[in-house]
């Protein structure tokens, strides 16, 4: 296992609710001050093996552009970088995604 | 003049603009979900209006629900920006509020719920007709509180989102929206051309008719489905407005449609509002139903 810092943003075009974001399958928290439009953790550390598990979801009205990024903060590298429209899934208002990604 | 100077305040505020999607046509609503940086007008009864707030969220730890708080400032003026400045009195009617809530838990990943409560306090000066003399405009002041309550939902009916909001406010409120807008000039009768030419001068605005304060119970809801054609910028719905209490007991409704941006719905643009004043004439003040609709257009910028 190694320890690894991530940034993870999470950015909505409008306001977003309930966002949620877990690496390796523990919850992490988020920060907006711009009401909730751009919610982020700059310092998440986790200990990985192999892959990085990473899962998202947020609640906005359907049609709501978003865009998620995990970087790693030792390499600078986004290891995922994602974008879409709550709804698009086909569940009104809501957007998912997993991933399991290089760390 | 006026306009450029209105726009010159206003404009640099709204970076730390909030507006509602859905306003009546005096700009309340029940609705407290979008955080749009956003300066908007309003041309209910033919004044325009400005609101600006800022608002910061934070999660409850670990469980994903934010909590959040802001203030909110509006600014209108009184029959249109005309009256925003008055010779060199500045006369605005403004309302500064603070709000706090935060998201309720839902079982269902279409929904999400919130509550909030706040304050508002305001003040308006405007020149109200003497009804002694009916030929002097006094200068008026009106401080006005609030306390709400609300509450809102984001949810769902099939594939398209609704909007539910609904909210109490108690304070005090006076009846200047239903006075008559009125002008006053002085008048000189210059003879030397042909033929004769009235000039008038000293153009003064004010309200007539009988102004009352009280305080009042009201009720507010909104009610907004965004359908998934044209991808989902058009929101279609209605609001309530109820006022209980002595002098200002009336109810409103009215129904609207509203367009937002591409990739945010809720930042809307444009929206269009036809309203129905004191349904059940409560206030016996018009007697045709007809009279008391009206039309109002609201046009926003959000950043």
């Amino acid at each position: 296992m190694e320890k690894t810092t991530y940034k993870v943003k999470l950015e909505g075009k409008s306001q977003l609710h309930e966002p949620n974001v877990k690496l390796e399958g523990i919850q992490i928290n988020l920060w907006s001050t711009d009401g909730g439009e751009t919610w982020i953790n700059d310092n998440v550390i986790v200990n990985v093996s192999g892959q990085l598990q990473v899962g998202m979801s947020c609640k906005a009205i359907s049609g709501t552009a978003w865009e998620f990024a995990v970087t790693n903060k030792t390499s600078g590298k986004a290891v995922l970088e994602e974008e879409g429209q709550t709804g698009s899934s086909g569940i009104p208002n809501y957007s998912e995604i997993f991933k399991s990604v290089n760390p | 003049m006026k306009q450029i100077f209105f726009l010159i305040v206003i404009l640099p505020l709204s970076v730390f603009s909030q507006t509602s999607i859905v306003q009546d046509k005096s700009g309340e609503t029940s609705l407290n979900f979008s955080n749009n940086k956003t300066v908007l007008f309003n041309s209910g009864d033919a004044s325009i209006g400005a609101g600006f707030s800022f608002s910061n969220v934070t999660p409850k730890k670990n469980n994903g629900l934010e909590t959040f708080w802001g203030w909110a400032v509006k600014l209108k003026s009184n029959d249109g920006i005309s009256t925003l400045l008055d010779g060199y009195d500045f006369m605005p009617r403004f309302t500064l509020g603070v709000f706090k809530g935060r998201a309720m838990k839902s079982s269902s990943k279409s929904s999400s719920n919130s509550i909030y409560y706040g304050t508002d306090i305001g003040n308006s000066v405007f020149n109200l007709l003497s009804q002694q003399t009916l030929n002097k405009l006094e200068k008026t002041s009106f401080f006005n509180w609030r306390i709400k309550l609300g509450f809102n939902r984001l949810g769902a009916w099939g594939k398209s989102t609704t909007l539910f909001g609904i909210s109490s406010e108690f304070g005090s409120y006076n009846n200047l929206d239903d006075l008559t807008a009125v002008e006053r000039y002085k008048s000189s009768i210059d003879n030397s051309s042909t033929p004769s030419t009235i000039v008038v001068s000293n153009k003064k605005s004010g309200f007539s008719g009988d102004y009352k304060e009280g305080n009042m119970l009201k009720i507010n809801m909104d009610y907004l489905v965004f359908p998934t054609c044209l991808k989902g910028r058009v929101g279609l719905g209605g609001y309530f407005r109820g006022g209980l209490g002595g002098d200002f007991s009336r109810q409103n409704l009215g129904v609207g449609c509203f367009l937002g941006k591409e990739g945010a719905p809720d930042k809307i643009v444009l929206g269009l509002v036809y309203q129905i004043n004191d349904v059940f004439n409560q206030l016996k003040e018009e007697p045709s139903f007809q009279k008391r609709t009206g039309i109002s257009i609201t046009a926003g910028y959000s950043f």
